[in-house]
C-alpha cells in the first residue's frame, strides 16, 4: 500500500499534502467552525435589514438572496454542531502548529502591515528590499547572502517585472 | 478562414512563444516545490498578466497549469513529498523506483505518462467542446442554476471532512459574492459605504489570499525542519522497449479514467491519479507490484491526472463552471480580458478552444523537453531553504494583488483573506468551495432569480435536464457519509463477531 501522505483532495495547497503530525478532531475544532458560522450567518441577518427594499421592479427585493443564504449557514452551523458533538470523528488533524510559528508568524503580519506604511513615504524599490531582509530574518534566514543579496535580486528583478515591462505605477 | 487555422495562427505572435517559455519555466519551478500549488500560481500570475492581451495572457496561465503538473512529480518521486496534491498518486510507486536505484526511469517515464496524459486531455478538449457548448446553449434559467449547485456540490463532495463544512464554505462563497450591487436593481448590498465593495469582492485579491498567502501563513505556523534527503542516485534514465510494453495498458487506463474525472465539475488531478492507480492495479497481471515501485502504477497515476486538464477546461470553457479550482481561478482572469466561458463563448468565437488546445499542445512539447533534460538540476531546488520561498511568494502576491488595479484598498483584502484562508485550514474547512461560490454567487442568483419569476418552483421541477442535475448533485453529497457509515457498521459487525469467537475459544 501507499507510505505517502494522503492529502484531502481538491487542490486546496500542498501543505496538506505535507507530512505531519496527526492528532485526533477534537470537538473544539468541529464546534469553532460552527459557532463561527452561526456568528456570521446572524450577523448577515441584521445587516440585510438595512439594505434598500428597491422599487419592486421584480417580485424579489435584494434583500432575499442573502437573507436565504444566511438563514441556510445558520440551519448548517447548528447541524454541524449537533453532528459534531454527537460524533466527533476521528479522521487527520491539520499539522500542529509550533510556538516558534505562531511568533513568526504574529511578526511577518506586523512587518507587512509596517510595509505598508513604508512603502506611503520611501521609494518602493528601497522599502521593498528592507521588507525582504526583515521576512527573510524572521523566517530564518542569516547571512549576508540572504539578508543583503537575496533583498536586493529579487526587488530588482520585481521592480523589472512590475514597474518597467508592466508599467505599474510603484 | 476556418477556426481551426485562425486559432493556431494567433499563437505564431513572438509574444505567445516568450510567454510559453516564462510560464512553464515558473510551472516547473512552482510544481517542483512542495508547497506550491498550481492554483496558488496561477492566481499569482492573474496579478501581472492581466496587463497582457488574452491571448499571451492565457499562454502564461494555461503553461503553468500545463508544466505545475510535470514538476510536481519531481519531489513526489525524489522524496516521498507531492509537489502538488495532483501528484499523490505518483509518490505510491515513484518513491519506490528511487529506493531501488531507478529515480531516473521513474522521472522520465512519469514525464513521459504525464504529456501523454496531457495530450489524451487535449484531444477530449478539441473533440468535445463546441458540441458541449452547443448543447448548453439549450439550457434555461433553470438549468443553468442547476448546473451551478451542481458545480458547487462537486466540489464540496470531494473536498474531503464533513460535508457540513464543506456546505458551509460554499454558502458563504455565495453570501461573499452577494457583496456589492444587486444584478437587477442595483441597490446597495455590504457595502458599508466603501466605493471599491460596489463592484463586489475583488476576485483576484480574495484567491491570493486564500490559496497564497493562506498557504504560506500555514507553512511558517507549522513548519518543522525536514529529516528526508533527496534520492541522489538515478540509474537508467530512458524507458526500454519493454519497459514502453509494460506502460501501453496504463497508459490506456490513465488517459480514459483522467478524462472521465476531468470533465466532472470541481475535481481535479489528484482524484483521478488514485482512481486510475487503483483501476491499473486491478487489471494489472502483477498486482503485487504496485505500492512497491511498479512502472505501470506510475504510468496509469501521472497519465490519469494529467489527462484530467482538458477534461477541465472543457467543463470550464463550455458550460461556465470551474472544472477544478485552477480554473476557478483562471475564469476570474478571462472575464476581465472579456473572455466569458460558457455555452456562448465557442459559437462566438470557435477558434479560441483551437488557441487554447494549441497552446496547451506547446506547453506540453516544450515542458517534456524541459523535464527530460533538466531533471537533476531540480534536485538542488529541493534542498533550498523554504525562507526564501515564502519572503517570494509575499512579496510577489502583495505586489501581484496591488498591481490588478493599482490599489492598496486589494492588498488589504489580500491579507484579511490570508487570514480567514489560515483560520479555515486550521479548522478543516475546505476554501475551494468558497471562491467558486464567490465565483458563482451572481450566476446562481441571477438565474434563480428568473427561473422562480418565469414560472416558481415549477420551472425548475418540470425541466427534466434541471431535475437530472440537481438529483445527482444531491447524490453527491448524500452517498459518500452513508457509504462511510456502512463502511463503519459493517467493521464494527465484523470486529463484534471477531471479539464473540475469541470469547467462545477462551470459554
Amino acid at each position: 500500500m501507499p507510505a505517502a501522505p494522503i492529502p484531502a483532495p481538491g487542490e486546496s495547497g500542498a501543505a496538506e499534502a505535507a507530512p505531519g503530525p496527526s492528532r485526533p478532531r477534537s470537538r473544539l475544532r468541529e464546534l469553532v467552525p460552527a459557532l463561527a458560522g452561526l456568528a456570521l450567518g446572524l450577523a448577515v441577518l441584521v445587516l440585510t435589514a438595512q439594505i434598500p427594499e428597491g422599487a419592486g421592479l421584480t417580485g424579489f427585493s435584494p434583500r432575499w438572496w442573502p437573507e436565504g443564504l444566511a438563514l441556510l449557514l445558520i440551519v448548517l452551523s447548528v447541524v454541524h454542531a449537533a453532528l459534531s458533538w454527537a460524533r466527533p470523528g476521528a479522521g487527520e488533524a491539520p499539522s500542529e502548529a509550533t510556538r516558534t510559528g505562531a511568533l513568526r508568524l504574529v511578526s511577518l503580519v506586523l512587518t507587512i502591515l509596517g510595509y505598508g506604511v513604508l512603502w506611503y513615504f520611501i521609494d518602493f524599490r528601497v522599502s521593498t528590499v528592507v521588507l525582504f531582509a526583515a521576512l527573510t530574518y524572521l523566517t530564518g534566514g542569516r547571512g549576508w547572502k540572504a539578508l543583503l543579496v537575496f533583498p536586493v535580486v529579487t526587488t530588482g528583478v520585481l521592480y523589472l517585472l512590475f514597474g518597467v515591462l508592466l508599467r505599474v505605477p510603484l | 478562414m476556418s477556426p481551426i487555422v485562425e486559432g493556431f495562427s494567433a499563437l505564431l505572435d513572438p509574444t505567445v512563444a516568450l510567454c510559453v517559455l516564462a510560464g512553464a519555466v515558473l510551472g516547473m519551478l512552482v510544481g517542483a516545490f512542495p508547497g506550491l500549488t498550481a492554483t496558488m500560481a496561477v492566481a499569482l500570475a492573474s496579478g501581472f498578466t492581466l496587463a497582457l492581451d488574452p491571448i499571451p495572457g492565457l499562454a502564461v496561465l494555461l503553461t503553468i497549469y500545463v508544466s505545475a503538473n510535470f514538476g510536481d512529480r519531481v519531489p513526489a518521486i525524489l522524496v516521498n513529498t507531492p509537489g502538488t496534491p495532483a501528484s499523490i498518486a505518483t509518490t505510491f510507486d515513484g518513491y519506490a523506483m528511487a529506493k531501488q536505484g531507478r529515480a531516473g526511469l521513474a522521472l522520465t517515464s512519469s514525464a513521459f505518462a504525464s504529456a501523454i496524459g496531457t495530450v489524451v486531455g487535449v484531444v477530449l478538449l478539441m473533440v468535445a467542446a463546441i458540441p458541449l457548448s452547443r448543447l448548453a446553449l439549450q439550457f434555461g434559467p433553470a438549468e443553468m442554476f442547476a448546473l451551478v449547485v451542481f458545480g458547487l456540490t462537486m466540489m464540496i463532495g470531494v473536498s474531503g471532512g464533513r460535508i457540513t463544512k464543506g456546505l458551509m464554505a460554499g454558502v458563504l462563497g455565495l453570501l461573499l459574492g452577494a457583496v456589492g450591487r444587486d444584478p437587477i436593481t442595483g441597490a446597495a448590498r455590504f457595502t458599508f459605504g466603501i466605493p471599491e465593495l460596489s463592484e463586489g469582492v475583488p476576485f483576484i485579491a480574495a484567491i491570493i489570499g486564500l490559496f497564497g498567502i493562506a498557504e504560506v501563513f500555514e507553512q511558517v505556523l507549522t513548519h518543522r525542519p525536514s529529516k528526508v534527503k533527496p534520492i541522489t542516485q538515478f540509474g537508467k534514465w530512458f524507458p526500454t522497449r519493454e519497459d514502453w510494453r509494460e506502460m501501453g495498458k496504463p497508459l490506456v487506463i490513465g488517459g480514459g479514467v483522467g478524462s472521465v474525472v476531468g470533465a466532472v465539475p470541481a475535481t481535479g488531478g489528484d482524484i483521478a491519479g488514485i482512481i486510475a492507480w487503483d483501476q491499473a492495479r486491478r487489471r494489472s497481471k502483477r498486482p503485487e507490484r504496485f505500492g512497491k515501485g511498479s512502472l505501470e502504477g506510475i504510468t496509469a497515476a501521472d497519465t490519469s491526472s494529467n489527462a484530467t486538464l482538458g477534461g477541465s477546461l472543457t467543463t470550464t470553457l463550455s458550460l461556465g463552471i470551474p472544472g477544478d479550482s485552477v480554473m476557478a481561478v483562471m475564469i476570474g482572469s478571462m472575464v476581465i480580458w472579456g473572455i466569458q466561458p460558457g455555452p456562448s463563448l465557442f459559437t462566438g468565437s470557435p477558434e479560441l478552444v483551437y488557441s487554447i488546445a494549441g497552446l496547451m499542445l506547446v506547453a506540453t512539447v516544450l515542458t517534456l523537453g524541459i523535464s527530460l533534460l533538466r531533471m537533476r538540476g531540480v534536485v538542488k531546488l529541493l534542498e533550498l531553504p523554504p525562507h526564501f520561498l515564502w519572503a517570494v511568494v509575499l512579496v510577489f502576491c502583495m505586489v501581484g494583488t496591488y498591481a490588478v488595479n493599482n490599489n492598496v484598498f486589494d492588498v488589504g483584502v489580500m491579507l484579511v483573506f490570508g487570514l480567514v484562508g489560515l483560520f479555515l485550514r486550521r479548522f478543516g474547512v475546505p476554501p475551494g468551495p468558497i471562491v467558486l461560490g464567490l465565483l458563482l454567487g451572481e450566476l446562481a442568483e441571477g438565474n434563480l432569480r428568473r427561473a422562480l419569476e418565469i414560472g416558481g418552483v415549477g420551472n425548475i421541477a418540470t425541466s427534466p435536464i434541471a431535475v437530472a442535475i440537481l438529483t445527482v448533485s444531491v447524490l453527491a453529497l448524500v452517498v459518500p457519509p452513508l457509504r462511510e457509515g456502512l463502511r463503519r457498521r459493517r467493521s464494527a459487525r465484523a470486529a463484534d463477531t471477531e471479539t464473540a469467537r475469541s470469547g467462545e475459544h477462551v470459554g
